[in-house]
């Protein structure tokens, strides 16, 4: 038996989390999704939604586990509402807390009473269009086509971690390549790397840039990196998550002018073996 | 008392305001934004904008967002 039960429109998506709002004294939330992915969620059956002690609770199922997006009128009810046993029999959660360092870790209160652990800490990056980074010449690498999208979501399941790094569903691959949002670097038949990204108007977002093992120190990551600022000539503004402990991965994007902004995502996950 | 662009200058110095009038679609302000941009507003201009209010219709252009501030409360 469960209190939570799938969420079949948008419409009922933004009710609920309107309701809370309506009744919030300090409004308590982790939910800052693009509409257009909770629709794909809603589509693919794959969003659940209950409302306990005043507070509505989102779980997205995804791979072995479920993400929880929470929309609470304060941290008080949002505790009460982890505390219901129908939050413990779901299983496997993770939560992704946004903010600066210390509000994330304000956040955090609620979930750490209730037994989420820390998992993770992400840093965003910022690179404004023109600061100084790495040369930007052509050196066209090339987008992936259709075919392409199983060796994409191999390599991406292969070098991620999908509790930290909230990894794309395979139709989000295929959209992402339809998009044109996928650049890839061949060898051969196989895929030596990747670059994936999503713009909205002025901003750009790289959501993964890997090398496959293998086909390392040849320049791949490098040719990527330049095709994808030469693709989008129009951004002012690039954007990126890394792991907070990852100094290899961090070194390298300052390398291409990307800084961080002061926003972390504090990662939290119930008790038990992640996988 | 600073204005509504002088605020979002602040936040967003790479993008030019005032020839916008979609922020959110044109890339300009993500959901982060604007929390940054709700905490700037109300201690300039002393007021308290209502959680319901914070969506995304209400931060598309200069004259929404100062139709935001007409609208709140001072506390």
């Amino acid at each position: 038996m469960t209190a939570f039960a799938e969420v079949t429109a948008l419409s009922a998506y933004v009710d609920a989390v309107a309701g809370v709002r309506r009744r919030a004294g300090a409004y308590t939330t982790n939910l800052f999704v693009d509409p257009a992915a909770v629709e794909r969620w809603i589509l693919g059956g794959a969003l659940r939604h209950a409302e306990l002690e005043g507070t509505s609770l989102f779980l997205r199922r995804d791979r072995w586990f479920q993400h929880l997006y929470v929309s609470a009128p304060d941290p008080e009810a949002l505790a009460a509402a982890l505390a219901r046993p129908e939050v413990a029999r779901e299983g496997l959660l993770t939560v992704d807390l946004l903010g600066s360092q210390a509000a994330a870790g304000q956040l955090a209160v609620p979930f750490a009473a209730n037994g989420f652990k820390p998992y993770a800490t992400l840093r965003r990056m910022v690179r404004v269009a023109g600061a100084q980074g790495a040369s930007e010449e052509a050196s066209p690498a090339g987008t992936a086509a259709p075919e392409d999208v199983d060796a994409i979501l191999g390599l991406l399941e292969a070098s991620f971690d999908p509790l930290k790094e909230q990894l794309p569903s395979r139709e989000d691959v295929a959209s992402a390549v339809g998009a044109g949002q996928v650049l890839v670097a061949r060898s051969g038949e196989a895929l030596g790397g990747l670059l994936f990204f999503e713009t909205t108007g002025l901003t750009s977002t790289l959501r993964y840039w890997l090398v496959a093992p293998g086909h390392r120190d040849r320049g791949i990551g490098a040719k990527l990196m330049r095709d994808y600022y030469r693709r989008c000539p129009a951004v002012k503004r690039f954007l990126l998550w890394v792991i907070d402990s990852n100094g290899d991965a961090i070194t390298k994007y300052h390398h291409y002018g990307y800084s961080p902004d002061g926003l972390h995502d504090l990662v939290m996950i119930t008790e038990g073996n992640p996988q | 008392m600073k204005s509504v662009l002088e605020i979002l200058n602040g936040i967003r110095p790479e993008f030019d305001f005032s020839t916008s009038q979609a922020f959110i679609a044109d890339g300009m302000l993500d959901s982060f934004d604007l929390l940054t941009l709700v905490s700037e507003l109300e201690a300039e201009y002393g007021i308290r904008i209502d959680g319901q209010a914070i969506v995304p219709e209400n931060f598309v252009s200069i004259e929404a967002i100062e139709g935001l501030v007409r609208k709140s409360v001072r506390p």
